[in-house]
């Protein structure tokens, strides 16, 4: 089980700790991962909004990096996963956009690989049969799922999990041995988009998100991007000051909880590297 | 502010009949006109509270032809591409990409004032300079573009915490050629895109 490894911007930055707990992931389960030579920014949202046909570009230039490895893309960061996904299937859908992307291309986009996001190669490549005895299993911990917007949304092709009510996550956080906590937010958006550039927005967004989890008793928040991440986390004193009230909820990647079922050693999960800390919670289980 | 009237508070001459047809060849000959306004993507939009319109009345904005109006609007940088509206539209409108294609153009033609389009276009400066983005930075020109460091220097003790855990690189990666994204840039779009318009804060 070998994949094109697609870190993003953020996994070589910002969200080292969901880098470095993938791969720790990835070793003990067997899966293979080949970073992609010379990958680039993927362009996120703001490409978009400058240049539609410049952000295609973008992702293209990605994908045919992957195709010419002959692997399918392993793309942790939901952003890139979305980018790199729906670029695939218009290119794929539409030769005349296909021949305009690639003539501004040094190596030609040609329609072979499939991207896929971590959460789901588990799922559906390891499958939760194979997860069904950890060594540690993860009883005792609430964990609320979290899953902001474009990992399911817009819907893909073949989608793999449902937009409005996904279960990927949710299985998986079971199957560990946590108590899922059910909460309306989990597909809302994080606002991550104008963090920046209308802060409040965002603030006002994961506040409610955050608040959400917190009355449905969730201890832990379980992430599969690490923009969310940032908002969540990084930002979680500013949500608290604004709410007037405090959270103290950790915002874990769901593999740092996976590694820490299958028994990895915390060292290499980078759990110290989160804003805030999961050591109270995580000594009960 | 209370929204215009759409219909009627403005002269014909003010209007673009070809405005619909533009956004759609933008997003791929889109048929806009099979919008019935439901409003089910303003029910949906997580940003609707900080719009003046709201996805509902952009989209019949567009079809209407108020291309100035709709491209002056802020409400298409509050818009924070969650696709909910897209997933939840019951004529298959693929409305956060109407959206985009409303912030592309609105920077084509000069007209976006929005912060957010300041951070978008900084964004792709970085982006071409390095091939990846380099988050000091981006920062460094957002708040220098938007004539505010006090912004910047709000979130120090943020950035100083992330610097701490490691989270900030201190050096930009880059890709093996740093003109390649630059070279690819301009076979696709051509020459350099305006500066946005940045007067109002929100």
């Amino acid at each position: 089980m070998k994949y094109a490894y697609y870190p993003g911007c953020s996994l070589h930055a910002s969200a080292r700790e969901y880098d470095i707990s993938w791969r720790a992931v990835c070793e003990r389960l067997g899966i293979e991962l080949a970073e992609m030579e010379d990958w680039s920014c993927c362009g996120t949202v703001h490409a978009t909004s400058v240049d539609r046909l410049l952000a295609l570009a973008l992702a293209a230039r990605n994908l045919a990096i992957a195709e010419a490895a002959g692997l399918e893309i392993a793309a942790p960061c939901s952003g890139c996963y979305k980018n790199l996904r729906t670029t695939d299937e218009a290119l794929k859908g539409n030769a005349e956009l296909r021949a305009k992307v690639n003539a501004s291309l040094p190596r030609q986009f040609k329609g072979s690989t499939v991207v896929r996001h971590p959460l789901y190669i588990i799922l559906q490549d390891i499958g939760l049969d194979a997860l069904a005895d950890v060594p540690r299993p993860l009883h005792g911990l609430k964990v609320a799922p979290y899953y902001g917007c474009v990992l399911t949304r817009p819907a893909a092709l073949h989608p793999v999990d449902d937009a409005e009510d996904p279960q990927g996550l949710d299985r998986l956080l079971q199957t560990l041995g946590a108590e899922v906590v059910p909460y309306p937010a989990k597909t809302k958006c994080c606002g991550g988009a104008v963090l920046v550039s209308h802060t409040d927005v965002a603030l006002d967004l994961t506040g409610k998100l955050l608040k959400q989890a917190k009355d449905a008793g969730a201890q832990c928040l379980a992430v599969a991007c690490p923009m969310c991440q940032m908002v969540l986390d990084a930002y979680q004193s500013q949500i608290e000051r604004r709410l007037g009230e405090r959270l103290d909820l950790p915002v874990l990647y769901f593999t740092q909880l996976m590694g820490l079922a299958l028994g990895i050693d915390e060292r290499q999960l980078g759990l110290g590297q989160l804003i805030v800390s999961p050591a109270r919670v995580l000594a009960r289980v | 502010m209370a929204a215009k009237d759409t219909a009627t508070n403005l002269e014909y001459s003010e209007l673009d009949p070809q405005f619909k047809s533009e956004i759609a060849a933008l997003i791929g000959g889109l048929d806009l006109t099979h919008c019935f306004q439901c409003g089910v993507c303003s029910g949906s939009c997580p940003t609707v509270a900080w719009m003046e319109y709201g996805p509902r009345r952009i989209m019949h904005m567009v079809r209407l032809g108020m291309a100035d109006e709709v491209l002056r609007s802020h409400d298409i940088w509050f818009c924070v591409s969650c696709y909910s509206c897209t997933a939840r539209c019951p004529q298959g409108i693929e409305i956060a990409d109407v959206m985009a294609s409303l912030r592309s153009l609105a920077i084509a033609k000069g007209l976006a004032k929005d912060r957010e389009a300041t951070f978008s276009r900084v964004f792709v400066e970085v982006l071409e300079r390095y091939g990846r983005m380099y988050e000091p930075e981006l920062l460094l020109r957002y708040y220098t573009a938007e004539a505010g460091l006090t912004g910047l220097i709000k979130q120090a003790g943020l950035g100083l915490k992330m610097l701490r855990k490691g989270k900030i690189a201190l050096r930009p990666e880059r890709i093996e050629n740093t003109g390649e994204l630059g070279e690819i840039s301009v076979q696709i779009s051509g020459g350099p895109r305006p500066e946005p318009i940045v007067r109002e804060e929100r």
